[in-house]
């Protein structure tokens, strides 16, 4: 019998390998694009077109681990940091340290220290207190070799964050090589250890879920549970959401700290820069990986801090979305007074369409729940000359409001009418909701009537 | 109204029906085969030692089980003792307590342990989840059983993975959501003691293949948590359920095949629709006959189930014995449909109509042949063979009471392994020639899961995987930057998720989509690669869950076939020129006249044209030619060689000669379909000249009909053809050796066919139909056996 080498290149004949290779011919190629003209602003559309026209002129290159020439770029003159040596072997550690009169973008770092321990309580219904003291916490970012998950996705380079000695350091620590990683967990381990929490982008769902199983495969022990664990995506997402849309970090840190990053590396190429120096030791564009977890990190400070700053209760925001969107944070929170207070303010400010409506019905639900009735039908009344399907809401609070407290059976009636001429000519609104309320409208009307001659005729009598 | 008798009723009834059929049969001879099973008492055994208190109080209060069969007992105590097993016995003889036992029993005592079922299919894993909370709800103990599949949903998975101690789920869910995540699994890893596979027997071929390799990352990853789990499996009857058991875990496993549950009275008829045409071979039609004859029993008031072949048949009787049995309104619902495509909770509701007696008669795809708790019925009628004889089996064991007698009517349809079936009883009640076979280290799938196990864990230098060579398939990975080698282990260096690329239930995952165009384009099928060449190429009629669709497009760079919804009275059939060339030959031997060998072949194979074939006649109506590209393939083959000198003493001209070889191919696929327990599609078969050297050239599968291109070039006297029938897998599949050994019983039980066949020429039920097979087809193939097999 041939054997399996054979056999194997006879069952993945040729053509079959060239789109293997491709992908690490695309990834020199669109760095080298974008690289070199710092282009990553430009539309996806055109990266693409630009990759398809240079594809097509290239010639196809053989696999080759030659790579003599770019041996030449070892890891220490990039990226100036150490190897260290623990119990279960080597690792590589990069440390930068900025002092904390550095500002990240419009943050300065020494902002950190002044952040109240409760900045962050109260924000997430259900969850237990948080308390968070910056000086002593953990930030942390990992870039891994994949976005799947999985126990094949391992996180190479592990980006740390956090106050010492009067400095904020961000330190790096890098598996060489997949060897290394046993050390590299060892390292994160001690220094997790001596830090009470853990603050992180997302890292509830991707960075520490991926970080356990990369400590069970390592047969290391681990003290995750133990912490605190603040994932500022969520807050970020509740503060953010209404005026930004996008709240990924990089977007965020452009928007709220005016910081543009220069070459940034995208995301999608970082696990074949790793691969690619694994495989050939060449550490040029390792640099990029560095500087871009080294970026996140600080970012990452400096929008908790952002983040505190906005949730402080003598923060008078200058955007008035900024306002609506911590009025719905403290609603879900169950906050009615905080919540109430930051809808007046954007109401005042003039917030507009969803926004606007949004603001006036927690408002109103809260006045109506602390028994201002007055203020409370003046703000259904607001909310009834919205063009939304939330009039519908307030004609039906309304319709309430003048049948069960003010008695006024003639007025309730009126919003029933509108309420069914608004229904009757929403033609763009779902079938089942027009249904719904129509059914609802209907039934309350013909009661309204039943009761309106009773009352008449009674005064008849 | 028709009415469920009383079980006293029941016995006469039947006996009314089995004497009608009997003396028609006779009249008709229509009827080849009337077995009486007569019953069997039960082989009861107290309770072993070993078995917690708990779980016998809970048997004999809850359950009325004051004995085990003896089976049972016999799995629980080889458990016990350490053995892997695997357990043989039929329909509704207590299978699921003959596991069920052992894993409870064990977490009654370590309540850590844990244990993983698998079943084949979603629908089973569900039923048996019932079961399971059934018996531990009556054990009342705080055992936590989940099933861990698609539909669960993801805030659940969590809990389930860390407090499951019954994890239900199919191979599927295994390969791709649960081994490639074992570390959020460890609860379940460190404490795993046993893995339940159900239905072993459904695991051959390519997906049998996946299956074993499956197996070999799940034991891969419990040596990492240091555990090392116990097997117990489950087989319906074949002919070699400890082999394939052994192949699927590769570990030894004992047997257990004496059946202790008590077995009723039964019958088990054979039934062929009588001839209408005795010169094209046509019979009347199986569906009208299934009709009358489920009419038959279901008018007395015998609840019977009806197995069908598709889902269009199902549909079709369901309509007509609705309209003959359901007189007036009150009998609305007597007579139902089932099969995959019902919502669940319309399943449930017939099943347990079924159990309490307010469905008298049910109309089913395979979709009720496996495990789901229907109750017994009196009578199953099997219309069209199931494929495989345990399947028929299986089919046949939904009509059996404990008290009273029941009947299984297998009614054939005019397709050779039908045809076969019902003339040759005794091959079929004889006991089971039906192989389950695997070949988990077939390169492409081995690779495939080679790449799986390496992002589990990093494979080390020391280790093996399967029988092939494991550092030759990682350094091959590693020059497609798939791996890379660092001190003396492989770590996985891609950002890709291998198990997502890789489909259990074929080889290639280079699939064609098919669009249905005839309103707003939408997916409706996706067809691996080799079959699409030959199911949609422009033109052909593409068949799905009934509905016909005529292929506008076949855009091969895209992968994707556009295709219209068409109604027509032909489907059609691809003409493949397939050229065979021996690469190695590992093997061969000589029985009687004839040499037979196999080994690897390199297949080129390409679809040239298509015929159009009218359904249930099979007419040949229309035919026309197609340019698609070509396929290349290196996989094994089986082939006979039939010496010079018998083509050179055979009477007639040399294409009817060459018209014999072809009629034999055609047959001797259709016995090794029969063996091998596989589909038409798993089998190619090709003809070649042994004279030329190794090299084969396709000489046969001519006749391309008007327009066609005609193959005949002269056949010169030194024609020695080689038939072929190779795996229709890249690498191969395992079926060559297997066939190789069975070659003398290949070719007898070919002649016995052809030989029973009642057609004059050749039909679709033997050698194929004359007109494509040429007019001596059938004598010749014939005369070549009698060679082959001096008597």
């Amino acid at each position: 019998m041939s054997s399996t080498r054979k056999r194997l290149n006879r069952l993945f004949p040729a053509p079959k390998n060239d789109r293997l290779t491709d992908s690490d011919g695309l990834t020199n190629l669109e760095f080298q694009l974008l690289g070199e003209e710092g282009s990553s602003n430009l539309p996806v559309k055109k990266r693409l077109e630009r990759l398809v026209a240079a594809t097509k002129n290239r010639p196809r290159k053989p696999v080759t681990t030659d790579t003599s020439e770019q041996r030449a770029m070892p890891l220490d003159a990039i990226l100036g940091g150490v190897e260290v040596v623990n119990d279960h072997g080597a690792y590589y550690r990069v440390d930068k340290i900025f002092p904390l009169d550095h500002h990240h973008g419009r943050v300065a770092l020494e902002r950190l220290r002044m952040v109240p321990r409760h900045a962050f309580s109260g924000i997430s219904r259900g969850e237990r207190e948080i308390e968070v003291d910056l000086e002593r916490a953990l930030f942390l970012d990992t870039e891994t070799t994949g976005l799947a998950g999985g126990s094949g996705t391992y996180a190479f380079l592990i980006g740390l964050g956090f106050v010492e000695d009067g400095a904020f350091v961000v330190r790096q620590l890098f598996m060489r090589d997949y060897r290394e990683e046993s050390a590299l967990l060892l390292a994160l381990g001690e220094i997790l250890a001596r830090h009470e929490i853990l603050v992180s982008y997302n890292g509830k769902s991707f960075d520490i879920p991926l970080l356990e199983s990369r400590f069970i495969l390592a047969r290391q022990d681990h003290c995750f549970a133990d912490k605190t664990h603040f994932d500022l995506l969520h807050p970020a997402r509740s503060l953010w959401k209404a005026r930004f849309e996008n709240c990924r970090l990089s977007e965020l840190e452009y928007l709220l700290l005016g910081l543009e990053r220069e070459k940034d590396v995208p995301g999608h190429l970082i696990p074949d820069i790793y691969f690619r120096y694994v495989r050939t030791g060449d550490a040029s564009r390792l640099s990029y990986v560095f500087e871009h977890n080294c970026h996140d990190i600080l970012s990452l400070a400096a929008l908790t801090v952002a983040a505190s700053e906005m949730l402080d209760e003598d923060n008078v925001p200058d955007d008035p979305l900024d306002d609506f969107s911590l009025g719905r944070l403290f609603e879900r929170a169950a906050n009615p007074e905080r919540s109430a207070r930051h809808y007046a303010r954007a109401v005042e400010a003039g917030v507009a369409g969803p926004a606007r409506r949004r603001a006036l019905k927690g408002l109103a639900d809260h006045k109506k729940r602390a028994g201002k009735w007055a203020e409370a039908r003046r703000l259904w009344e607001e909310l009834t000359i919205e063009d939304s399907l939330d009039r519908i809401h307030a004609f039906r609070e309304l319709a309430m409001h003048f049948e069960h407290r003010e008695r006024d059976f003639r007025l309730a009636l009126d919003q029933c009418e509108s309420a069914l001429k608004a229904i009757e000519a929403s033609y763009d609104w779902p079938l089942a909701f027009r249904t719904r309320w129509r059914d609802d409208f209907e039934h309350r009307r013909q009661r309204l009537r039943r009761r309106s001659s009773a009352s008449r005729s009674s005064l008849d009598r | 109204m028709t009415q469920i008798l009383a079980p006293a009723d029941r016995i006469q009834a039947l006996q009314k029906v089995i004497d009608e059929l009997s003396g028609e049969g006779t009249r008709t001879s229509t009827i080849t085969a009337v077995r009486h099973f007569p019953p069997l008492p039960a082989d009861f055994v107290d309770f072993p030692d070993g078995l917690d208190e708990t779980l016998v109080a809970a048997l004999k209060k809850r359950r009325g089980i004051e004995r085990l069969y003896s089976h049972q007992r016999e799995t629980f105590e080889r458990v016990s003792g350490g053995d892997n097993v695997v357990v043989v016995t039929p329909t509704a003889s207590g299978k699921t307590l003959c596991y069920n036992l052992p894993v409870l029993n064990r977490v009654l005592r370590e309540p850590e342990s844990r244990a993983l079922y698998l079943f084949p299919t979603k629908a089973l894993s569900h039923d048996q989840l019932s079961e399971l909370h059934g018996l531990i709800q009556d054990v009342g103990a705080n055992i936590a059983t989940f099933t861990y599949d698609g539909d669960t949903p993801q805030d659940a998975r969590k809990a389930i993975r860390s407090r499951g101690h019954l994890v239900v789920t199919n191979p599927d869910m295994l390969h791709s959501g649960i081994l490639p995540h074992h570390p959020k699994w460890v609860k379940l890893f460190e404490n795993l003691r046993y893995v339940v596979i159900d239905e072993v027997h459904a695991y051959r071929g390519v997906f049998g293949s996946h299956l074993s390799n499956i197996v070999r990352r799940l034991k891969r990853i419990c040596r990492f948590y240091g555990v090392e789990p116990q097997f117990i499996c489950s087989s319906a009857t074949i002919a070699n359920p400890k082999e394939l058991t052994e192949a699927l875990i590769e570990e030894p496993v004992h047997l257990i095949d004496q059946n202790g549950a008590p077995r009723g009275e039964k019958y088990f008829v054979f039934y062929n629709p009588p001839v209408v045409n005795a010169e094209l071979g046509i019979r009347r039609s199986y569906i009208n006959e299934t009709r009358r004859i489920a009419a038959s029993f279901l008018k007395r008031g015998l609840q019977t189930i009806v197995f069908t072949t598709s889902r269009l048949n199902t549909e079709l009787l369901v309509t007509y014995l609705k309209t003959e049995i359901e007189g007036n309104v009150t009998d609305r619902d007597l007579i139902r449909g089932y099969r995959g495509g019902y919502l669940p909770k319309k399943r449930r509701e017939i099943e347990a109509g079924l159990r309490e007696g307010s469905v008298l008669g049910v109309v089913s795809t395979n979709a009720l042949e496996l495990g789901i708790d229907i109750g017994a019925l009196d009578v199953a009628v099997i219309s069209g063979y199931p494929g495989t004889i345990a399947s028929t089996w299986q089919q046949a064991g939904r009509a059996g009471r404990r008290t009273g007698a029941a009947v299984a009517v297998f009614i054939a349809n005019s397709n050779p392994l039908n045809q076969f079936v019902v003339n040759h009883p005794n091959y079929f009640f004889a006991g089971s020639p039906e192989h389950g076979l695997v070949n988990p280290d077939n390169l492409s799938i081995l690779v495939d899961h080679v790449k799986c196990a390496a992002f589990e864990l990093p494979f080390e230098d020391s280790e093996a995987f399967g029988k092939e060579d494991l550092p030759d398939i990682l350094s091959f990975l590693e020059e497609h930057t798939i791996v890379h080698h660092s001190d003396d282990r492989w770590h996985w260096t891609s950002d890709s998720y291998p198990a997502e690329n890789v489909s259990l239930r074929s080889i290639s995952s280079d699939n064609f989509i098919v669009y249905d165009e005839t309103r707003e384009p939408k997916v409706i099928a996706e067809v691996d690669f080799v079959s699409a060449h030959s199911t949609l190429h422009t033109k052909a009629i593409y068949i799905l869950e009934g509905q016909q669709y005529i292929v506008e497009r076949f855009d091969y760079d895209e992968r994707r076939a556009s295709v219209r919804q068409w109604d027509s009275d032909y489907f059609t059939d691809a003409i493949n020129y397939t050229k065979v060339n021996i690469l190695d030959r590992f093997a061969s031997g000589s029985h009687h006249a004839g040499h037979h060998s196999h080994g690897e072949v390199h297949v080129i194979s390409q679809v040239v044209g298509f015929k159009k074939v009218k359904f249930y006649t099979l007419e040949n109506v229309g035919s026309g030619e197609l340019d698609m590209p070509e396929l290349e393939m290196h996989t094994t083959a089986y082939w006979l060689t039939i010496p010079q000198k018998i083509i050179a003493s055979l009477p007639g001209n040399s294409e009817e000669r060459r018209d014999g070889v072809v009629g034999l191919a055609n047959t001797l696929k259709t016995m090794a379909m029969l063996f091998l327990m596989c589909d038409r599609s798993d089998i190619g078969v090709a003809i070649g000249d042994n004279s030329q050297g190794t090299a084969s050239v396709e000489r046969g599968f001519k006749r391309l009909g008007p327009g066609g291109r005609p193959k005949t070039e002269p056949m010169d006297s030194s024609y020695e053809p080689n038939i072929f029938l190779y795996d229709n897998y890249p690498g191969g599949i395992g079926f060559s050796e297997p066939l190789s050994e069975l070659h003398s019983k290949l070719v007898s039980e070919a002649k016995l066919l052809i030989e029973s066949c009642p057609c004059h020429d050749g039909c679709p039920s033997c050698v194929g139909p004359a007109g494509e097979v040429g007019q001596r087809g059938k004598d010749m193939a014939l005369a070549i056996l009698n060679k082959l097999t001096p008597t």
